[in-house]
C-alpha cells in the first residue's frame, strides 16, 4: 500500500535560528514599547534628539513587534511544523539561510531608517521603497521555498496549518506589493501613486489585513500544529477547520473600511467594512472554539503546564479580541473608540495576549524538544505567565478607561451651548495618570520577558542540539486512488497550487469590490475647485511633518458631530485631500486634529508656531508634546524641490512645467515673506533656511482652502 | 488507507477521523449547532444594517450632523428661554465683582498668557498694559476682539471656547488689572 521507506533530517538548526531571532527582537521590540509608553507622559525622554522622538519611537515599536518578533515568530514555527507536517526537509537550506538573513538585514535596516526620519508615514508599511523591495524579494524565498517543499512532500494530503501558510503567504505578498507602490524621487523618499480618500481606503485595506494575515492567520496555523502537539489530543473539528479557514480569508479582506468610518470615505465602502467586520465573528469564533475544544479531555494537564497555560490564555485573547473588533467596527461604537486609546487597547490584547503568549508557549515547547533536554525550571515559566498575564490587565485596563474617559470630555457641552473641555489639552492631562499606569502594566509584561529569556538560555546552555534530526518516512506513490465518500475538501487538500490559486481568488474579491469603483467612479470623489497643490515650501513642510511623524498623533480628518466641528470647523471633505501623497489622516489623537490648523477658527500666529516647537509648554503650558528645536537649525532641503514636483506632476497634481521649474525660487521668495513676518512678531531669530519656515508653511495652509470657496 | 473501521478517541468516545499528521488527528465532530447560528446571525444582521444605509437613499452622514446640530440648537433655545438671553459685545459690561474677576484671572492664566505673558507686558501678542490699543479699549471692544478674535494676526476666535460671561469676566480682568499698568520689559505699543 505504502511505498518504500525513507530516512531524512529535518532542519533544526534554521528553526534554532529564528526562535534566537525572535527572543532578541522580542527584547528589544518590547523595550522600545515601554520607552514609548514613557515617553508619552515623559516627552523628556526622548533625550532632546530628533531620532529618539515619540514620532519615530512609536513606528520602530509597532514594525519591531510586528515585523520583527511575530514576524521571526511564524518563521520559527513554520519552518519547524512545515517540515513535520509533510515529513521532508526544507526544500533547500540555502533559501532558508536567505530567508533569515535577509529578515534581520531588513529589520536592522528598518531600524536605522525609522529612527533617521525616513518614513512613508503609512501605518505598518512606513519603511521606504528600497526596504519595501527587498521585503517582497525575501518573502517571495520563503515562499518558494516553502512550495518546493511541499511539493516534495512525502505526506499526501495537507493538513490546516499549511493552508493557513498558505493563504499567508499569497495575501501577504498582494498585500504589501499593492500599498507599497510608489514614485521614488529619492534613494530613501517616496511618493505613493495613491492620494487622499484612495490612499486611506488602501492603506487601510492593508492596514487591516496586517493584523489579519501577519498576526492572525500565520498564527492560527502555528496554534492548528502547536497546541495539538503540545496537549496530545486530536483537534476538535475538522469540518469546523474547513469552514472557518475559508470563510475567515473570505472576509477578512474586505473588513479595511471599518478604520475609516465616519471619515470622508464613501460611505456605501464604509458600510461593507462595518458587515464585513460584523460577519468575521463566528469565523474567527471557530479559530478559537477548535484551539479551546482541542484541550477537552486535558484540563488537568493544563494546571500543571506552563505551556499550555501559554496557549489557553493566549487564544481566549484571540477570541476576545476578535469579538472587540466587530464592536469596534459598529458606527455608533466607532464614534466614540476611534482616535483614543480604546483602540490602543484593543490592539495589545491582540498582540500581548495571542501573539505574545503563543510566541512564549511555543518557543518553552519548542527549545527543549530541539536541545534534548528539560526546560530549566517550570516555574519560572510559569511565574512568567502570571507576571505577563497581571502585565496584560494593567496595560488594557487603564487604557480602556483613559479612550473612554477622553471620548465623555471630547463630546461635552455646557447647557448653553459650548464644548464643557474646549481647550484639547485638558482631555490629555485627564487620562496621564492611566498613561502612567500602562507603562507599568507593560514594564510587568517586559520583566516576565527577562524571566523568558534567562529560563531558555539556561535551557539551551546545559543542552545539546540537534541540527539535524533523524526521521523516516515511505516515499508517496504516484498513483492515488481516493476511498469512498472522502470528504469534499480532501481533493483539494492534496492539490497544493488548486489550493493557492483558490485562496488567490477569495481574498482578491474584497479588495478589488471596494477599490475598483473608488478608483474609477468620478462621484465618489467630487472634487472642490479651490482645492489647489501646495506651494513648493508648503510641500517641504508636509515632508517635515512626515518625518516627524506628526501623524503619530495628530489625526488631519475632522469627523461630522457636533462636537468635532464647533472644536475643530467644517468636517473634512474627500475633495480636499486629492493632492495628498500620501493622506495624512492619522489614526490616534493624542494631540488635536490639525486638519483646519490654517482655517481662521483656528490659525494661530507664525510665532506663536515657532515658539510652539521650540517648546510646546510655552504656548500651551502642561502639553506632553515633545520639543522640536532641530526645525529652528536643519535647513530646508531646497535642492530636492524640483524632483520632488516633478514626481507630484506624474502622479498627476497639476503642477504646470514652469511652477516646477520656478519652483525653488518660488520657495526662497515664501520662505523669506514667513521670516520677514516671524521678525516684526518678534522673532528675531527667525531664519529663512531653516526647516521650521517651511513646516509653519504648511500648518498655516492646512483647511484654509475651502474657506476661499466661501468668500467668492 | 481506510479499512471501514471506525476510529474512536478513547477519551471523549467521540470519532476520529482516519488521517493524522505528524502524529495529529482530528475529531469528526459537527459545526457546534451555536456557533452556525451566531454565523447566520451575523449575516442576517449584515442584510439588515445594509438595507438600512444603502436602501434608505438619504440616510447620510450630513443627515446624521444636521439633525444631531438640530438637536442641540433647540435645547440650547430652551435654556436661554429659561435663563434669559447671553450676554454680546453690545450690551457686554465692565466688572467689579470681586468673584467675577477672580475667574477672569483664571482664565486669563489658562488662555491668554502664552501669548500676552502673565504680567500682560505682550510677546507673540501685543502689550495690554500701555495705552496703546489697536482695536479699541472699551469693554465692548474687548469682547468683540476676544468673541470673534484678529484671525489675520493670530488672534484665534474664543467664542467656541469660553462663554459670554467668561469672556466678559476676562476682558473685565484684563481692563481692569492691566490697562495703562505700563509693565517694566512689555512689548514695544502697538496701535493708538
Amino acid at each position: 500500500m505504502s511505498g518504500q521507506i525513507e530516512k531524512f533530517y529535518y532542519d533544526n538548526k534554521i528553526v534554532k535560528l529564528f526562535a534566537f531571532a525572535t527572543i532578541f527582537w522580542g527584547v528589544v521590540g518590547m523595550l522600545v514599547g515601554l520607552l514609548v509608553a514613557l515617553q508619552i507622559y515623559i516627552p523628556a525622554l526622548n533625550f532632546n534628539l530628533e531620532f529618539t522622538t515619540f514620532g519615530r519611537t512609536r513606528p520602530l515599536h509597532t514594525n519591531a513587534v510586528i515585523f520583527a518578533f511575530v514576524g521571526n515568530g511564524i518563521f520559527t514555527g513554520v519552518y519547524y511544523s512545515l517540515q513535520r507536517l509533510l515529513k521532508t526537509r526544507m526544500w533547500s537550506d540555502k533559501l532558508s539561510m536567505i530567508n533569515f538573513w535577509g529578515w534581520q538585514g531588513i529589520i536592522v535596516a528598518a531600524a536605522i531608517t525609522l529612527l533617521m526620519g525616513f518614513t512613508t508615514s503609512k501605518e505598518y508599511a512606513e519603511l521606504e521603497w528600497p526596504i519595501d523591495i527587498a521585503i517582497a524579494g525575501i518573502w517571495v524565498v520563503f515562499g518558494w521555498n516553502m512550495f518546493a517543499t511541499i511539493l516534495k512532500r512525502r505526506e499526501r494530503h495537507l493538513y490546516v496549518a499549511i493552508w493557513f501558510y498558505i493563504g499567508t503567504f499569497v495575501t501577504v505578498a498582494v498585500l504589501h506589493i499593492v500599498n507599497s507602490l510608489a514614485l521614488p524621487v529619492s534613494f530613501l523618499k517616496s511618493y505613493p501613486i495613491y492620494a487622499g480618500v484612495q490612499d486611506a481606503l488602501v492603506q487601510w485595506w492593508y492596514g487591516h489585513n496586517a493584523v489579519a494575515f501577519f498576526l492572525t492567520t500565520p498564527y492560527l496555523g502555528l496554534m492548528y500544529y502547536f497546541v495539538p502537539k503540545a496537549v496530545k489530543r486530536p483537534v476538535y473539528s475538522y469540518k469546523l477547520s474547513i469552514i472557518h479557514f475559508w470563510a475567515l480569508i473570505f472576509l477578512y479582506i474586505w473588513a479595511g473600511p471599518h478604520h475609516l468610518l465616519y471619515t470622508s470615505l464613501p460611505e456605501w465602502v464604509q458600510t461593507l467594512g462595518v458587515v464585513f467586520s460584523v460577519m468575521l465573528i463566528a469565523p474567527s469564533w471557530g479559530g478559537m472554539i477548535n484551539g479551546l475544544l482541542t484541550m477537552r479531555g486535558a484540563w488537568d494537564r493544563v494546571r500543571d503546564s506552563a505551556v499550555l497555560k501559554f496557549f489557553v490564555v493566549a487564544i481566549t485573547a484571540y477570541g476576545m479580541s476578535t469579538f472587540e473588533g466587530p464592536m469596534l467596527s459598529l458606527k455608533s461604537v466607532n464614534a466614540i473608540s476611534h482616535f483614543t486609546d480604546w483602540t490602543v487597547a484593543h490592539v495589545h490584547i491582540g498582540a500581548l495576549g495571542w501573539n505574545g503568549f503563543l510566541t512564549f508557549g511555543m518557543i518553552y515547547w519548542l527549545i527543549p524538544r530541539m536541545f534534548k533536554n528539560k526546560l530549566y525550571s517550570q516555574k519560572l515559566a510559569n511565574a512568567h505567565f502570571w507576571i505577563g498575564t497581571i502585565g496584560i490587565l494593567f496595560y488594557a485596563l487603564p487604557l480602556y478607561w483613559a479612550g473612554f474617559t477622553q471620548y465623555l470630555m471630547w463630546q461635552e457641552f455646557t447647557p448653553d451651548g459650548f464644548l464643557a473641555y474646549p481647550n484639547f489639552l485638558e482631555t490629555v492631562t485627564q487620562i496621564l495618570p492611566m498613561y502612567a499606569m500602562r507603562s507599568l502594566g507593560g514594564a510587568l509584561y517586559f520583566t516576565g520577558v527577562i524571566l523568558f529569556v534567562i529560563n531558555i538560555w539556561k535551557t539551551v546552555k546545559t543542552g545539546s542540539f540537534e541540527a539535524n534530526e533523524a526521521a523516516e518516512a515511505p516515499a508517496l506513490e504516484k498513483e492515488y486512488f481516493a476511498g469512498l465518500g472522502e470528504h469534499w475538501h480532501r481533493p483539494i487538500e492534496r492539490k497544493p497550487v488548486r489550493l493557492l490559486i483558490f485562496a488567490l481568488i477569495v481574498i482578491l474579491i474584497g479588495g478589488a469590490v471596494e477599490m475598483m469603483p473608488t478608483f474609477l467612479v468620478k462621484s465618489n470623489i467630487p472634487t472642490i475647485e479651490a482645492v489647489k497643490p501646495y506651494t513648493p515650501l508648503e510641500l517641504q513642510g508636509r515632508d517635515i511633518y512626515i518625518k516627524e511623524g506628526c501623524n503619530n498623533c495628530h489625526s488631519q480628518m475632522v469627523r461630522p458631530f457636533r462636537h468635532e466641528v464647533e472644536r475643530f470647523g467644517e468636517y473634512s471633505k474627500s475633495g480636499e485631500a486629492v493632492y495628498d501623497h500620501p493622506h495624512l489622516w492619522g489614526s490616534k489623537r493624542t494631540g488635536p486634529d490639525l486638519a483646519r490648523e490654517g482655517s481662521k477658527k483656528l490659525r494661530k500666529s507664525h510665532s506663536w508656531h515657532y515658539n510652539h516647537m521650540f517648546d510646546p509648554t510655552t504656548m500651551s503650558p502642561g502639553s506632553i508634546m515633545p520639543r522640536y528645536p532641530w526645525l529652528m537649525f536643519k535647513d530646508i532641503d531646497v535642492k530636492s524641490t524640483t524632483s520632488k514636483m516633478a514626481v507630484m506632476q506624474k502622479l498627476g497634481v497639476p503642477y504646470t512645467d514652469d511652477e516646477i521649474k520656478s519652483g525653488k525660487e518660488n520657495l526662497k521668495a515664501q520662505a523669506e515673506q514667513i521670516a520677514s513676518e516671524l521678525k516684526e512678531q518678534g522673532v528675531k531669530e527667525a531664519d529663512a533656511n531653516k526647516e521650521i519656515i517651511a513646516l509653519i508653511a504648511y500648518l498655516q495652509r492646512l483647511g484654509s482652502d475651502i474657506e476661499k470657496t466661501a468668500k467668492n | 488507507m481506510s479499512d471501514n473501521k471506525k476510529l474512536v478517541d478513547e477519551v471523549l468516545g467521540e470519532n476520529l477521523l482516519d488521517h493524522e499528521y505528524d502524529g495529529i488527528m482530528e475529531l469528526d465532530n459537527n459545526l457546534p449547532p451555536w456557533w452556525l447560528y451566531m454565523f447566520y446571525g451575523t449575516i442576517i444582521f449584515s442584510i439588515i444594517y445594509s438595507f438600512y444605509f444603502f436602501g434608505m437613499g438619504d440616510f447620510n452622514q450630513q443627515d446624521e450632523l444636521n439633525t444631531e446640530i438640530a438637536v442641540a440648537e433647540a435645547q440650547i433655545a430652551k435654556y436661554k428661554e429659561k435663563n434669559g438671553p447671553g450676554i454680546d459685545e453690545n450690551s457686554a459690561v465692565l466688572l467689579t465683582d470681586a468673584a467675577q474677576l477672580e475667574d477672569g484671572k483664571a482664565i486669563y492664566a489658562k488662555n491668554c498668557v502664552a501669548c500676552h505673558a502673565a504680567n500682560g507686558g505682550g510677546g507673540v501678542g501685543p502689550n495690554l498694559t500701555d495705552d496703546a490699543w489697536l482695536h479699541g479699549n472699551t469693554i465692548n471692544d474687548l469682547f468683540k476682539v476676544i468673541k470673534y478674535g484678529v484671525p489675520e494676526k493670530g488672534m484665534i476666535p474664543w467664542e467656541s471656547q469660553l462663554n459670554p460671561e467668561q469672556i466678559q469676566n476676562v476682558a473685565s480682568f484684563i481692563l481692569t488689572e492691566f490697562k495703562g499698568k505700563n509693565v517694566k520689559g512689555g512689548k514695544a505699543p502697538q496701535g493708538s
